[in-house]
């Protein structure tokens, strides 16, 4: 049912071409997240190379299809949030794949595509709710720029979180003066601490700056439907955490595995307000999308 | 062939702080190689000492060289040879031979196949040649040894991977350190494999290196050699702050880092990492400094751990490695004791072919007259009367010869027939080269 919604929404949306080069992109992205993890956990037998030009021809189709929907006529392109969803993904693809090409690091990929194959599951998954009869959307740009922020920062926390798993069973192993398998090809110690520590310094403004535009496309009087959205407590927990991750680290507070550990409780909230919370209170979701579409 | 023997410790039967309390370190390995010819009764010796390892290898014609060469090992060291023999084990014929060729191809070192092992070999061998305490026994043992170790790195994959200890601790901080070039090296206490760790680090890239030892002098050569900084032991304290990387090989007995050094340490460098190879028996490290976030400590056990997960996984190279040395161990001995036999059948024609010209002489001296072909008839009669008499005995000599217990019954003869029992050694130039047979 979720496909067929898709299908229409997809005809209804775009033209062919378009259509073709999404189904392409999303194809791909499942594809080099499947090629990536192998990698990982079965390096004689799968490079990760093969991951990477899947992930680079999948970026392509993913740029592609925007620039088809803003050649072509018809349906504006951005006036429904699958679109905008999918925007962040192309964000995010493209910022891997330079930051990979600048500073190649082993393994990360097999947390870079699952990343965004899980951003079109879910992309996927809401399609219905995007598509429903009446609804249009974020037109407004500072919307649009809100949801590609805090998707982007979602992105990033999300590599944060899984170099942080990576860090801490990579340090669990080197404690217990083990050598796993599957770990061998994991980025030391070093490089996942420093990869972490970007990703917040990285997403904490994109996070701030996301939130800002959002309250910003509310009116002032909307904003006290706002507490009741659990997504946007979830999210404000979020930037909580984060800000504390980020000021134990500066000060030194947090060392050894309590930062990962509390990377993973952050990731908790992203999950929480991207995924559980969106899904679970659709009705607190619908009353704040009520009072902007009423606007 | 059972003259040959060999008596030590290894990191397999003994722990390290019994290991370092019975090394020689090289100025007293030509005094022990004496001890070892005129105490021990030994013909030809030779003293393998390293860190994972202190062996003696002996052709001795004594019949019970273990005990002597164990009281040898043990008062050198100033330990009971009770005490000792708990931790030793000692080869002799065949299974000594073995175990040389074993010990030079790196089967039976900690990081399984490592290459570092034959060089420390052949340093052993050259030392006790150049004290002449090696004639044609062990001479021919230990180039068959060498060649057996080429033969098993060029023809097996037993070398593939990790090689030694040293390049297993540099594998480790790089799952800790992804850049070693701004990193700091502190190498406390000079050890031949905190050295080689160095050498290591150094070759990887190791941005800084400082070298820290009781005399200051020796930490300044060591450090010169790797373009670092030389300071005294006192001043660790103050240095340890700025070392990612520390290498511990003091013979210190008791550990020189506490915990609460480390801890200071990583107040004062912000909480980065630091990777502690205690590489010295007994510690140098506090073991609860482990315990501490940021800091990987890891000491030579730790090693031999990962070396056995390691050695499981070429299982089926070390069965290659296991048919090359059974393999050449049977063409040692083949040689061995052909050549051995040699000698004795030489000895035992002559004599009978000196009886028999005597004989034919006395003789033909009373038949004067004789015409010369028919002299030439009674020479040949004569002669081959001998070899007919002597083809029965030289067959069964040579049949002894190839017996595990030859040794014994050659000697005896070799005595009997006036042979030197030197002659009866085999000659290393005369053994064909691994490289040729294969």
């Amino acid at each position: 049912m979720l496909a067929d919604t898709f299908h229409s929404f997809s005809q209804q949306t775009m033209g062919t071409f378009t259509a073709l080069m999404l189904h392409l992109a999303i194809g791909g992205f499942f594809l080099a997240a499947i090629l990536s993890l192998a990698a990982l956990l079965l390096p004689s037998r799968v490079k990760s190379g093969a991951a990477d030009i899947t992930g680079v021809a999948s970026t392509l189709a993913l740029a592609l299809f925007f620039a088809g929907r803003f050649a072509e006529a018809g349906t504006e392109p951005l006036s429904n949030m699958f679109e905008v969803v999918a925007l962040s993904a192309l964000f995010l693809a493209v910022a891997y794949l330079v930051a990979s090409r600048l500073k190649p690091m082993r393994g990360v990929s097999a947390f870079a595509y699952p990343a965004l194959a899980v951003i079109f599951i879910v992309d996927y998954l809401l399609a219905p709710t995007f598509v429903r009869p009446g609804h249009h959307g974020p037109e407004e740009p500072l919307l649009v720029a809100h949801v590609v922020l805090v998707i982007l920062s979602y992105g990033v926390y999300f590599l944060a979180a899984a170099a942080a798993v990576m860090y801490l069973l990579q340090e669990r192993q080197i404690k217990r003066h083990k050598e796993a398998r599957f770990m061998k090809d994991f980025p030391s110690l070093e490089s996942l601490r420093k990869l972490v520590n970007t990703c917040i310094v990285v997403g904490l403004p994109l996070l701030s700056v996301g939130f800002i535009l959002g309250f910003l496309a509310f009116s002032r009087e909307d904003w006290s439907s706002l507490p009741a959205n659990p997504k946007v407590l979830a999210s404000m927990v979020l930037w909580l955490v984060l800000i504390g991750i980020y000021l134990g680290r500066l000060t030194g507070l947090l060392h050894g595995r309590r930062p990962f550990y509390w990377v993973l409780v952050g990731f908790c909230f992203v999950i929480l307000s991207y995924v559980g919370l969106g899904l679970m209170s659709v009705r607190a979701q619908q009353a704040t999308h009520t009072a902007l579409e009423a606007r | 062939m059972n003259r040959y023997c060999v008596i030590g410790v290894n990191h397999k039967f003994a722990p390290l702080e019994i290991r370092e309390r019975v090394a020689y370190p090289d100025r007293r390995i030509p005094a022990a190689l004496r001890s070892m010819r005129e105490a021990a009764q030994c013909e030809e010796a030779v003293i393998l000492s390293t860190c994972n390892r202190v062996e003696l290898y002996a052709f001795t014609s004594d019949s019970d060289p273990r005990e002597r060469l164990l009281k040898l090992m043990a008062d050198d060291h100033g330990l009971q040879p009770e005490f000792l023999a708990r931790y030793i084990y000692f080869h002799r014929g065949r299974n000594a031979i073995e175990h040389l060729l074993r010990v030079a191809g790196g089967l039976d070192s900690l990081v399984l196949g490592e290459t570092q092992i034959v060089n420390q070999v052949k340093k052993s061998y050259l030392l006790a040649q150049s004290e002449n305490a090696t004639g044609k026994a062990l001479n021919s043992l230990f180039h068959r040894a060498f060649n057996v170790a080429k033969r098993l790195h060029s023809e097996t994959g037993i070398s593939s991977g990790q090689l030694s200890t040293s390049s297993v601790a540099v594998t480790f901080a790089r799952r800790v350190f992804e850049n070693l070039s701004d990193k700091t090296a502190l190498l406390v206490g000079v050890g031949e494999v905190g050295e080689l760790t160095l050498n290591y680090l150094k070759d990887s890239g190791i941005g800084r290196t400082i070298v820290c030892s009781r005399t200051l002098d020796r930490a300044r050569e060591v450090a010169t050699r790797y373009g670092g900084d030389a300071v005294p032991l006192d001043l660790i304290e103050d240095y340890l702050p700025r070392a990612d990387i520390v290498i511990s090989q003091t013979a210190s007995e008791r550990p020189i880092f506490s915990r609460e050094m480390f801890k200071q340490a990583l107040k004062k460098r912000g909480w980065r990492s630091i990777f502690v190879l205690d590489l010295a028996v007994p510690r140098d490290v506090a073991p609860d400094v482990d315990e501490l976030p940021d800091v990987y400590l890891y000491n030579v056990d730790d090693l031999e751990q990962v070396v056995a997960e390691h050695a499981l996984t070429r299982s089926h190279e070390i069965k290659r490695c296991t048919e090359i040395i059974t393999q050449e161990v049977d063409s040692f001995l083949a040689g061995f004791q052909s050549f051995s036999a040699a000698p004795i059948i030489k000895a035992l024609s002559e004599r009978a072919h000196a009886i028999r010209e005597a004989e034919v002489s006395r003789l033909l001296a009373h038949f004067v007259d004789l015409p010369t072909d028919q002299k030439a008839e009674i020479a040949m009669f004569a002669e081959q009367l001998v070899n007919k008499l002597l083809h029965p005995q030289i067959s069964a000599i040579k049949a002894q010869s190839r017996r595990e217990d030859a040794a014994d019954s050659l000697r005896l003869l070799a005595r009997a027939l006036g042979v030197d029992e030197a002659a009866t050694l085999p000659n290393p130039e005369a053994h064909p080269q691994p490289e040729k047979q294969s």
